[in-house]
């Protein structure tokens, strides 16, 4: 009868009751296993940002003397960047002036000619930049 | 189509503040885990050093998932059940103790029985573990899980990605096979065991 019985839960229950004990779990193994598992893996990861900073000095420097680099390739003799020199009419030459009919036009021309003193050629326009 | 109930999950809060570092919270969450793992594992393997190692593993793993966790698919003891069981499994298979289509091979029960039929020692305990070691792993698995552990088919499935239909049908066999394995012995020995586990 108890044969037959044997397998039912109850009896089963009973009968597994018997085997042996598990061991004594290591409990303080595990977790020092783990924690130490944590602090590899955090100095792992600590030392990436480490590099991920140098990384980005590195490239900020860089980035800072191509433009340096860029603004003193850029700068012309005068110290602007990109500007064109600025062109100032300083003397033109007017060839249609009339001789003076009268004694007014006469000063006219002389106060031409005064103006004209100090300039070798005054038949040339010269450009000068401003300074 | 409804949503899932979001599963209440009593380790959660110690495996996210693990996973930030919180090294009590990660002690808490491995004092709570780790003996029904070990236990699990050295049910399986019947060895101490084995199921240390595959516990170990378990934990490890555990560990790596930590930050990718998401809370509400699955409970973290489950998913670290299953883990220690497949585990288990690997180690049996490793150790070629049982090849990989005779992890639920009933048949493989017969034959082991009539080479390991002598008596050695008459001790109960030692011949219980000697019938449990002679179950293919799947029908020790779930022998484990019903009757050490306490769970129950729902939870005994989660644990070995299985159906509760095929847990059940895997607990009949496995009910067949230890008793095979127990009567195998001298028959006036299975009424020793229950008059010794009445008392």
């Amino acid at each position: 009868m108890i044969r037959e019985n044997i397998m039912n839960k109850d009896n089963l229950s009973r009968i597994l009751s018997n085997a042996s004990n598990v061991p004594e779990c290591p409990t303080d193994k595990f977790v020092n296993a783990f924690i130490a598992q944590m602090e590899t893996d955090n100095v792992v990861s600590a030392n990436d940002n480490v590099k991920k900073h140098k990384l980005l000095w590195a490239g900020g420097l860089i980035a800072a003397g191509l433009v340096l680099a860029f603004g003193i390739a850029s700068t012309n003799q005068y110290g602007n960047l990109f500007a064109k020199p600025k062109v100032t009419m300083v003397a033109t030459q007017n060839d249609n002036v009339a001789a003076p009919t009268d004694v007014s036009n006469q000063n006219l021309a002389d106060d031409f000619a005064s103006q004209m003193i100090g300039y070798d050629d005054i038949s040339t326009i010269v450009p000068v930049d401003d300074l | 189509m409804q949503a899932k109930p979001l599963l209440f999950d009593p380790l959660l809060g110690h495996l996210r503040n693990a996973a930030n570092g919180d090294k009590k919270a990660a002690a808490a969450l491995v004092r709570a885990i780790s003996p029904k793992l070990f236990g699990i594992s050295y049910r399986l393997l019947q060895n101490q050093s084995d199921a240390e190692e595959v516990t170990q593993e378990a934990l490890l793993r555990l560990w790596k998932i930590a930050k990718e966790w998401r809370a509400g698919e699955a409970m973290i003891e489950t998913w670290a059940y299953r883990v220690v069981t497949n585990l288990s499994f690997d180690k049996l298979r490793s150790a070629k103790k049982f090849g990989a289509d005779q992890l639920e091979d009933d048949t493989f029960m017969d034959d082991k029985i009539s080479a390991e039929g002598e008596l050695i020692n008459r001790d109960i305990s030692n011949e219980i573990d000697r019938a449990l070691a002679q179950l293919p792993p799947r029908q020790r698995a779930v022998i484990v899980f019903t009757y050490f552990e306490a769970m129950g088919a729902k939870e005994t499935a989660a644990a070995m990605e299985t159906t509760i239909e095929a847990v059940e049908s895997l607990l009949s066999r496995a009910k067949k096979s230890l008793k095979q394995a127990l009567l195998n012995d001298e028959p006036e020995l299975l009424n020793e065991y229950i008059a010794v586990a009445a008392i």
